[in-house]
């Protein structure tokens, strides 16, 4: 098991490459074939520079950065937040987070604050995670 | 050219879905559904892949990744927002979840969305329209799975 997490524990950065094919295979598993994902030309007549990242993919990303620091054999994600500040482009996606408390009243649930960002390092979603370190 | 926007309307019209819900729709999952999402996102934890591993984990069998919540979406949103004629860009904003079980291979869920409300805000672009929306996800033996909302915002 992993020491109990702290607050002002920093995550691992984690970083992932998205390419467009990808997301046409998020689309798949998701059931999510929005035009916004996959229709070059639809974007750019809609103002766009092209394509952009599912918002909950991203998301998924970021779940991944903290299932590698903290996996789900010992806590269950149990709530989250998430806020899309700007569309985010096929390419890199980095994540980073830090511990932002521990409450000991609800059996040590630990709230996570995490980041994506893109290549050009524009933060591009946002998210709280509270994660529940026993299964009931 | 853009229409002008009768924002007391859209917003009185608005105001009047709220509590409307979408027909239900029900979804058998299944292993490879589950197996593909995780494929699709890079989720790399074996609990929701190796089945034999999954059985000796706390979950007692495969479970399926949180953000799998967002596969019942479709069907229910973004068909439950109103596209406003003058604001015909929306794009998606916030996400707030509650997950109260674990999706499992065999769960037949029963989804539905159902409109929150509607308010208008002024950014430097100009006035957009913020619409929000529940989706509301159940077992088949009555049990609350997830509770999903979802924020829009059109300009």
């Amino acid at each position: 098991m992993k020491p109990t997490p702290k607050t002002g524990d920093a995550l691992p950065v984690y970083e992932r490459e998205v390419t467009p094919e990808q997301l046409v295979r998020y689309a798949g598993a998701s059931n999510d074939f929005s035009r916004q994902h996959w229709d070059h030309v639809f974007m750019v007549e809609n103002g766009f520079p092209g394509v952009i990242i599912h918002g909950w993919f991203t998301f998924t990303i970021m779940c991944e950065a903290v299932g590698r620091w903290l996996p789900p054999e010992e806590a269950a994600i149990s709530s989250f937040t998430v806020r899309y500040h700007r569309t985010h482009a096929p390419g890199l996606v980095r994540c980073g987070g830090e511990v932002v408390s521990v409450d000991a009243a609800k059996d040590g649930e630990v709230a996570v604050s995490v980041w994506a960002e893109d290549g050009a390092g524009n933060k591009t979603t946002s998210a709280t995670i509270f994660l529940n370190r026993y299964v009931r | 050219m853009a229409q002008p926007v009768n924002w007391d309307a859209l917003l009185a019209r608005l105001a009047a879905r709220v509590g409307e819900e979408t027909p239900p729709t029900i979804t058998e999952v299944d292993k490879s559904m589950i197996r593909a999402f995780a494929d699709a996102t890079g989720a790399s934890s074996r609990v929701y892949t190796d089945e034999a591993y999954a059985r000796g984990t706390r979950y007692g069998s495969l479970i399926a990744p949180p953000a799998f919540v967002s596969t019942f979406v479709i069907g229910h949103m973004p068909d439950i927002f109103h596209v406003a004629d003058g604001l015909p860009r929306i794009l998606h904003t916030d996400d707030q979840v509650e997950i109260h079980q674990p999706i499992r291979p065999g769960d037949r869920i029963k989804a539905f969305a159902r409109y929150a409300g509607a308010r208008r805000k002024d950014g430097r672009q100009g006035p957009m329209l913020f619409q929000s929306a529940d989706l509301i996800l159940e077992r088949h033996d009555g049990a609350h799975v997830a509770r999903v909302r979802i924020v829009s915002v059109s300009f």
